[in-house]
């Protein structure tokens, strides 16, 4: 059986995952119903009781490089059914928050967030679609981001403005991610 | 004449433009006006980009795009589950909190914009069933689709969480399959009826396979049961089921179950061309549109 030390636990992690959003965490007395109605659980050794505790706890170090945080698809079923009403997907949000600051980000998820900075949008226009567009009556790229870029700069103003480029570690000189 | 500023989201208009126009060209003939956003941008998505990394970006974002609808005068309607709740989440949560509202408006003002929060956010399946209603719907199908087995995905954020959304039984909704027995077609119940797709929150980039895996033991039951098709009122969730069964037939799998957003059928329905309303697609859809052209004559 593995023997946790809490003597060397972070004991600045709960008091971090309620700044960024998690502020219900420690409501949390394990009862497992999250888990049990988690649709990744049920594919993957993924059990977010043990997050909640592991995370009131503080053991950073298990929880924040693992893979496990990025995993949860935020369907909200354990946030509705929670007995205590801890919110565990507002601490899912919360340690991904903490994680990325330690460096932390799979790359999809910088990807994602550095398309939304250069397109405006989660995924770009591509030719191909905006032919199909055209074939149905439909202006090649939606009224949108798409079609202003001044919207561009004013999501990229929200990005400046809120530190987000330094956190996915976005080059506003080649407009790309580094590494 | 009732009016909604469309939200277009990013998957709809730029991977799947046949459901945006479906819903354009259905929406117009039921006499529902949608405006134009313009210059809207990413939601930004509930599990996915900003609103992992930095919750006032997120609601700044969402903030911005509903001030777009403000200007207008009007409501937002959304048409994919993750706009849905991202918007709806922003708006409650800015509505209802003061401080908030008062630094995400400072970050505006620099763009010269304001957020008010005096503008609804509905998803598109509520205006169907609010605002068109069911028994509009069962006049234009006429029993038509009698006989026919679809699957309904109503997807997670059109109804999580309930605080927020307050629309629908999250654990036992029936407004999707009320609008899709409107047709005349029999709506499936299967034990993972009401399980997630497996793409938010990221996870559809993150990790394909556990992605995959999650909808695999969906479509595992909606095939079982022989449905004719899959209805869905969510671009992204259309995604995975569409593009995610094409996948795992790459893998020597067999799943295809044909897929379609709610307004594509009600479009065949409703007289629109195939090619205007329903043709892109992974996961091939012709016998089965060929079977609903079909009821018309009968
Ligand atoms: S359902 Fe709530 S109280 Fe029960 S283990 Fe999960 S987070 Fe804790
Ligand atoms: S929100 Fe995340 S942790 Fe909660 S049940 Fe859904 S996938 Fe699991």
């Amino acid at each position: 059986m593995e023997v946790i030390e809490l003597k060397n636990a972070d004991r600045t992690l709960p008091q971090r995952v309620k700044e960024f959003g998690g502020i219900d965490l420690l409501a949390c007395y394990q009862c497992g119903t999250c888990s049990s109605d988690c649709p990744v659980g049920t594919e993957f050794f993924f059990r977010i009781r043990r997050i909640m505790r592991k995370a009131a706890l503080g053991l950073s170090e298990q929880v924040l490089p693992a893979k496990d945080i990025w995993c949860c698809t935020t369907c909200f079923t354990c946030f509705d059914r929670c007995p205590q009403d801890a919110k565990p997907t507002d601490v899912i949000l919360a340690l991904r928050r903490v994680a990325a600051r330690e460096g932390y980000t799979p790359q999809a998820s910088r990807n994602t967030s550095a398309n939304i900075t250069k397109f405006g949008h989660a995924v770009p226009s591509l030719e191909e679609i905006e032919k199909k567009r055209e074939a149905m009556g439909l202006p090649a790229r939606p009224p949108t981001a798409a079609t202003y870029p001044e919207a561009i700069r004013e999501i990229q103003l929200i990005v400046k403005k809120r530190g987000i480029a330094e956190i996915i570690r976005f080059n506003w000189e080649k407009m790309e991610l580094e590494g | 004449m009732t009016s909604y500023a469309l939200y277009l989201g990013c998957i709809g208009p730029l991977r799947y433009p046949d459901i945006e126009n479906s819903i354009r060209l259905t929406f117009k003939e039921l006499g529902i006006e949608l405006v134009d956003m313009e210059g809207a941008t990413c939601c930004p998505a509930p599990g996915a980009g900003f609103k992992n990394f930095d919750e006032l970006a997120a609601l700044t974002v969402s903030a911005r795009n509903i001030s777009i609808a403000e200007e207008l005068g009007l409501d937002v309607m959304t048409f994919c589950g993750g706009c849905q709740g991202s918007l709806n989440w922003a708006n409650k949560l800015l509505q209802s909190d003061p401080e908030r509202k008062s630094r995400v408006n400072e970050i505006l003002s620099e763009m010269g914009r304001e957020y008010r929060g005096t503008a609804k956010v509905k998803h598109l399946v509520e205006v169907v069933y609010e605002d068109i209603g069911v028994d509009r719907i069962k006049k234009i199908a006429n029993d038509r689709l009698e006989g026919f087995k679809v699957a309904v995905h109503y997807g997670c954020h059109v109804l999580r969480p309930y605080r927020v959304e307050e629309l629908d039984d999250p654990e036992k909704p029936h407004m999707l399959d009320d609008l899709v027995k409107a047709w005349g077609a029999e709506s499936l119940e299967f034990p993972e009826k009401h399980t997630c797709c497996g793409a938010g929150g990221g996870l559809f980039a993150n990790d394909r396979d556990l992605s995959l895996s999650i909808m695999r033991k969906k479509m595992v039951q909606i095939k079982e049961l022989e449905a004719d098709m899959l209805i869905d009122i969510c671009p992204f969730c259309h995604m995975q089921f569409d593009l995610g069964q094409m996948q795992l037939r790459e893998k020597g799998e067999d799943f295809s179950t044909p897929v379609f957003y709610y307004n594509q059928v009600l479009a065949l329905l409703m007289g629109f061309d195939r090619n205007k309303v329903a043709f892109i697609e992974n996961t091939p859809r012709d016998d089965v549109i060929r079977r609903i052209l079909a009821t018309e004559r009968a």
